[in-house]
């Protein structure tokens, strides 16, 4: 694991990553966790409540820095990095999809999906031009101009979605992206993040729903910090064979 | 322990947020809870209104109430000869009109000349030498009326030609003791027949003018008069710009007889000058104070405005250090919010504030006064204090942990 030369596909790389909460005694959420996730790749990271996996989410896409060893995010070690650089690799290279949506309820469907390149510096005419297309990507092309409260649940997530992905980002990291939304709008955004992934971004799903883990290629199981097993196991034939013939991520260094 | 390259990851450039879409983000950010926007906005709104209605009120009472003062006579400067031992005036140089004439802030001088002792007022001929009711004679010239601001009831002052003839003017009080209630009367003055000119109104803003018989000077000094040497000057009154009213004091006594200036004895016709001074100091402070008050609340508004924000809004915070703000994108973000929503109700509380002035004003029937600078300094300062109460919100924004903010959404 320790790479002491970076595969190209290499989108996250953690080594030896320890994170503690707390004062006097404090309580270790992460604990030496040490992964690689190529691009392409789809990850469930699945765990018990507390088990760690939003804590490793948050170190995963720089918005947490780790007490201990490395995260290299496409290409880019985070851990010394200020904060000005850190926020500019979240900007860059990390989309993040949340439970909760976090949709601003005062735009419209490609106002808040252009937020994701507002901290890029792209001027706002290329910004809108491409949230459009994102949102076309995730089949919402028709309701550019709606706001979040004239979407369902499903779509409100699937803006989302394309707000994480307007700015072709590296690595995808979805915090439970199903965990307000009904089974049928879920399968749909689980198909969504699942299409992603096969487009070649590097896609992690924390989840704490076991038929949505079981459904992913890949499945790191945390327990207490640390990495309880991390299988690998093609799911759906169909969709690997289709991972090769993808273009390569932009972005990745 | 991974070893991996050098951690400073020099090659990512810092994230960054375009001025006007930090400008755009400000502004979506008050769009999103409009009416707690518009309520501190009013607050500041309301604090600059009255602050400007303050200023302008007490600007346009003060003018009135100066205006008032001035029409009194606070702003004439009567000089005298100083009464030497023997109880004797001394006399003012002849020069002394001319000299005073030439100082500048002084609009006009009036003087009154002495006339001989024996030569008093009486309704006619007939009429005994010792009644001579405690009429003060006199001699000035045509434009000594307007300078002391004195009006007249019936006539006119004499003309230019009527300084050299026997012309009189009488004080309100004079013409009634002498029987006189219209001009064109003939009165009895030292061993001559007048014509009466004119009669001034009642209380006039220099003392004794009511009981004074007013000769024309040059008729005085020729007719009267054998000793044409002397100036014969009782006092010399003038109005004086009220910005230079002291400095202007200060220099009549060494102008009038630079050679002899302890005879020369400077004052002013009553006690408005101080009160005067009382009403200038006393409305400023008045403003300054309340002008505190109001900011203060303002403030307040403002802070408590962006205090909550904070706390409701840490889910979008959260999200937007997700998406690659810097904390420091954050903090400009609510500051920018404090910059429009103060300014905003800095600029409406002005314009609501004059027009207050201006209603206020009319309705009295007072000038309108709103000193333009109020117009930029007002707003100005409630950005200035808008920035300030918005300045430990946006940074307790900035800082707190993107994680946190993440959670708390």
């Amino acid at each position: 694991m320790n790479g002491e030369s970076i595969e190209a596909e290499t989108v996250l790389e953690l080594a030896g990553v320890s994170r503690s909460f707390g004062g006097a005694v404090p309580v270790r959420a992460v604990d030496n966790v040490s992964l690689t996730v190529r691009a392409g790749e789809i990850v469930a990271l699945v765990g018990s409540s507390g088990s760690g996996k939003s804590t490793l989410l948050a170190l995963m896409g720089a918005l947490d820095v780790a007490d201990h060893g490395a995260v290299r995010i496409a290409g880019h070690d985070v851990s010394g990095m200020t904060d000005a650089h850190r926020s500019a690799v979240r900007a860059r290279f990390v989309g993040f999809v949340f439970q909760q949506f976090f949709l601003l309820p005062t735009l419209s469907a490609v106002e808040n999906v252009a937020l994701g390149l507002l901290y890029t510096g792209t001027d706002a005419r290329t910004r809108r031009s491409r949230a459009a297309l994102a949102l076309e990507r995730v089949g919402l092309g028709a309701r550019l101009a709606h706001r979040p409260s004239q979407l369902s649940g499903g779509e409100q997530q699937r803006v989302a979605v394309a707000r994480s992905l307007v700015g072709e980002p590296s690595l995808v990291l979805a915090d439970e992206p199903t965990g307000a939304l009904d089974s049928v709008s879920g399968a749909r955004v689980m198909r969504l993040l699942r299409s992603v992934a096969g487009a070649g971004t590097a896609v992690v799903v924390v989840t704490h729903d076991r038929e949505i883990a079981e459904a992913l290629d890949r499945r790191i199981v945390l327990s207490d910090g640390r990495i309880l097993s991390d299988e690998t196991r093609r799911v759906d034939a169909a969709h690997a064979a289709g991972v090769g013939c993808l273009p390569e991520p932009e972005g990745s260094v | 322990m991974g070893e991996l390259r050098a951690p400073t990851g020099g090659c990512v450039a810092p994230s960054r947020l375009r001025h006007l879409d930090a400008w755009r983000t400000a502004l979506s950010g008050i769009r999103s809870r409009s009416t707690r926007s518009l309520l501190s906005s009013l607050g500041i709104a309301v604090s600059i209104a009255a602050l400007t209605a303050i200023l302008g009120l007490s600007a346009s009472n003060q003018a009135d109430v100066l205006a008032d003062l001035d029409a009194q006579g606070a702003n004439l400067v009567v000089v005298t000869p100083v009464a030497g031992v023997d109880g004797e005036a001394a006399e003012l140089p002849s020069s002394a009109p001319a000299m005073i004439s030439r100082m500048p802030a002084v609009e006009s001088v009036a003087v009154l000349r002495s006339v001989p002792r024996e030569v008093h007022a009486y309704r006619n001929d007939l009429v005994p030498a010792g009644e001579s009711n405690g009429l003060t004679v006199a001699a000035v010239d045509p434009g000594y009326f307007d300078a002391v601001g004195a009006e007249f009831g019936q006539g006119e002052s004499f003309s230019e030609g009527g300084r050299a003839l026997p012309e009189v003017v009488l004080g309100y009080e004079a013409a009634r003791l002498l029987g006189v209630d219209q001009a064109n009367q003939r009165i009895w003055v030292g061993s001559e027949w007048y014509a009466v000119s004119g009669i001034l109104d009642p209380r006039p803003r220099v003392a004794g003018l009511d009981t004074s018989v007013l000769l024309g000077d040059v008729w005085a000094e020729q007719r009267l008069w054998s000793d044409h040497d002397a100036s014969h000057i009782i006092s010399m009154t003038m109005r004086v710009g009220a910005e230079s009213l002291d400095t202007v004091r200060r220099m009549l006594a060494p102008t009038v007889d630079p050679s002899n200036p302890r005879t020369v004895s400077v004052s002013n016709p009553s006690a408005l000058v101080s009160t005067r001074a009382i009403v200038d100091d006393s409305m400023s402070v008045l403003v300054a104070g309340l002008a505190a008050v109001a900011l203060l609340v303002g403030a307040i508004g403002i802070a408590n405005t962006m205090v909550v924000a904070v706390l409701e809004r840490r889910g979008e915070i959260g999200l937007r250090r997700a998406l690659g703000a810097r904390a420091n994108h954050i903090a400009r973000q609510f500051l920018l919010e404090c910059i429009v929503l103060s300014g905003v109700g800095g600029l409406a509380g002005w314009a609501a504030g004059a027009v207050v002035v201006g209603v206020a004003t009319t309705v009295s029937g007072q000038a309108f006064v709103l000193p333009l600078y109020s117009a930029g300094l007002f707003p100005a300062v409630a950005v200035i204090v808008g920035v300030l109460a918005g300045l430990q919100p946006a940074t307790r924004a900035a800082r707190v942990p993107p994680t946190t903010a993440l959670k708390a959404g």
